[in-house]
């Protein structure tokens, strides 16, 4: 049994505009120890769904539909008790912005003692000493010092190991990091990575939300690609980028610029991601998809296998569906110089 | 179309630059520590003391609680726990000397209608006026605070309820409402406090509870909500102190206000009882002979009041300052001091 197993989450906000449908029908799994990067552009759905996983969505938003089990156990039906408990005991979230995810009014100390207190039955200066020790955990040198200091005493690197350090209080089996990198400098950057790649050594799950492909391609197994709160392509980190198969991944992947190209303006995908009030029909990628066809518009693509047999790769796209109407072919391909195809 | 300047000019590529070299120095960095810890407290008082008008008015609030509470002896139980008397005259003794006697060495601020001394009466008028003003604004932040709080966290039907009680009680003019509830609950020195927090409160919650709707909103607020943290711990231990800065500064101004408050019910005849050493009883009682040229017996519990107020003013705006994010900007000019 996977660790984490959601199952066609809807998620909707209900606004005055209309009502968002943030997350349609997003299903993946997570087994432990395993590393699942969510990647997608902004407003793709990937932090409502990493939120829904807590049910931490404040009105108006709303699960309307869907489960979500951790370990077995129905995460939506959870009673507030066991929610809290659930809450930081087994899954830890890291955001995006260290320094506005640390309360300015303690020290850093006591905010992990803090949760350590919620999580555990160590008080006072026990609490303390295993704050102490979990700051050294995450790489925060001379911890005793650092414990006594207030977050803008930290800089960005050190903020968010504190922040990594009290999502780990509870000793949760699965981290969830939003962005965890996207506020911090390339070697810091990397520096986080090496410390979540430790992490992940311990048989600890991570999911990892993220726009950046490379920080992507450095840390997960497996990815899920999400377009306008769908999952439009799911596969190891491998396939995802030597064997893309939906048409939205190809164009991530030829929109990401590289050193010593000869393009004269980076590559984008034409257009914008559609406004989740109204989507368009059928595929909600295909206003902007070059291979859009007349069924495209008519029927929204489930998520498929694409060669068939195997459950591993599969992408929502009407080329991979056999009775779909659908007569063109994908004819993107990835080319790489250099190295030989691992 | 426009053309790179990198056009046709090859991959770059740096040579000779070697990155073993500085293996050992990547993670030294890290440890460089910032300054040591301060506390948010202490920084405040930093500010604060820079702050000559403010640490004045300080000053003067402290001289005047000490003769306040230095005018008479105080008897708890029938034991004398505080002996000294600055006061030369019981505040109460009428007759002391013959009535309207100007200032003299004797009487320094000369005596009222009844022959009482006008000084010993305005040293001891500070314990009402002092305390009306900390006990009357401490209780209105101890209803205002928690309530404004509660509305603006849990919103919905409790919000609706809290903030419509404080609506209605807005559209009372003050004084109408504290005359209301003096002439229910008829005068003394509790009536007037009670009368003063049932207005007073309605501010604070306003106040915080504005504060506590954007703090909510924060990232650390949610990142405790992730942890498990109940409601109402995140409540009280993340948003109410992150949300208490203005109220804090709105409260310290706030004390003047109330004093000025108690003296102008206590001049309507509201206050305390009549004859009672208040300063705005005291003005009350003189207001007629300010035309018959009897001048000390309403400018010098006059001139208390202002003086009081004026201090509890800068020492409020000395609080703002302090407790001001943004005039952390002289950390950097001031070498951090």
């Amino acid at each position: 049994m996977a660790l984490l197993e959601v199952d066609d989450l809807d998620v909707r906000f209900y606004t005055e505009e209309g009502v968002v449908q943030a997350v349609d029908g997003l299903s993946y799994t997570l087994d432990r120890g395993e590393r699942l990067g969510v990647v997608g552009e902004s407003g793709a759905g990937k932090t409502v769904a990493a939120l829904a996983l807590l049910d931490l969505l404040d009105a108006p938003g709303r699960i309307e539909g869907g489960s979500i089990r951790f370990d077995g156990e129905e995460v939506l039906d959870a009673s507030p008790d066991r929610l809290r408990r659930l809450r930081g005991g087994e899954i830890g979230l890291v955001f995006q912005d260290p320094e506005t995810a640390l309360d300015p009014v303690y020290t850093v100390g006591e905010q992990v003692a803090e949760a350590v207190r919620v999580h555990t039955d160590l008080a006072g200066d026990a609490a303390h000493d295993r704050a102490v020790s979990l700051l050294d955990r995450v790489g925060i040198p001379d911890p005793a010092t650092r414990a006594t200091q207030y977050p803008h005493e930290f800089s960005g690197g050190m903020a968010q190991r504190a922040v990594v350090a009290v999502a780990l209080a509870g000793d949760p089996d699965l981290l969830v990091a939003d962005e965890p990198t996207t506020a911090l400098d390339v070697t810091i950057q990397a520096q986080l990575l090496d410390l979540f790649d430790d992490l992940a050594a311990d048989d600890l799950a991570v999911q990892l939300i993220s726009h950046d492909l490379g920080v992507v391609a450095e840390f997960c197994d497996r990815v899920l690609v999400m377009y306008a709160g769908q999952a439009v392509e799911r596969t190891t980190v491998d396939d995802l980028f030597y064997r893309p198969k939906h048409p939205y991944t190809a164009g991530l992947l030829s929109a990401v610029p590289r050193i010593g190209d000869d393009r004269n303006r980076l590559q984008t995908i034409p257009g914008t991601t559609p406004d989740l009030a109204s989507p368009p029909p059928g595929c909600r990628f295909h206003p902007r998809c070059p291979y859009a066809e007349d069924a495209c518009t008519k029927r929204d693509p489930p998520l498929a296998a694409v060669d068939g047999e195997s459950d591993a790769h599969r992408a929502a796209c009407l080329a991979y569906v056999d009775d779909a109407d659908f007569d063109g072919d994908l004819d993107f391909y990835v080319e790489v110089d250099g190295e030989a195809d691992p | 179309m426009s053309r790179s300047p990198l056009d046709g000019r090859g991959r770059l590529r740096v040579r000779g630059f070697d990155t073993d070299a500085d293996a050992e120095a990547t993670d030294a960095t890290a440890t460089t520590a910032p300054s040591s810890a301060v506390d948010r407290r202490a920084r405040a008082w930093a500010r604060f003391r820079r702050d000559r008008a403010a640490v004045a008015g300080l000053a003067v609030i402290a001289l005047m609680a000490l003769l306040a509470v230095f005018a008479r002896p105080i008897e708890v139980g029938g034991v004398v726990v505080q002996p000294v008397a600055l006061a030369p005259y019981d505040p109460s003794a009428s007759g002391v000397a013959p009535a309207y006697r100007p200032p003299s060495l004797s009487h320094p601020f000369g005596t009222d209608w009844a022959g009482r001394d006008v000084f010993s009466r305005v040293l001891y008028g500070g314990r009402y006026s002092l305390s009306i003003g900390v006990i009357a604004v401490s209780l209105a932040l101890v209803v205002g605070v928690p309530l404004g709080a509660i509305a603006g966290y849990a919103g919905g039907w409790v919000d609706e309820t809290i903030m419509r009680l404080v609506d209605v009680l807005y559209a009372f003019p003050f004084l109408v409402l504290a005359i209301a509830l003096v002439a229910v609950f008829g005068q003394g020195f509790w009536k007037l406090v009670g009368a003063l927090v049932a207005v007073g409160w309605i501010g604070y919650a306003r106040l915080i509870r504005g504060e506590v709707l954007s703090v909510a909103e924060r990232d650390y607020v949610l990142a405790a909500r992730a942890l498990g943290v109940t409601d109402h711990r995140i409540l009280a231990r993340h948003v109410v102190p992150n949300a208490i800065a203005p109220v804090v500064v709105q409260a310290t101004l706030n004390v003047g206000t109330v004093v000025l408050s108690a003296a102008a019910l206590g001049f309507l005849g509201l206050g305390l009882q009549p004859g009672t050493a208040e300063w705005g009883s005291m003005l009350s009682a003189g207001r007629d002979t300010l035309i018959g040229g009897e001048w000390w017996v309403t400018v010098f519990p006059g001139l208390a009041i202002f003086l009081f107020v004026l201090a509890i003013n800068l020492v409020g705006d000395g609080v703002r300052d302090a407790l001001d994010p943004d005039t952390d900007a002289d950390r950097y000019t001031r070498g951090g001091r």
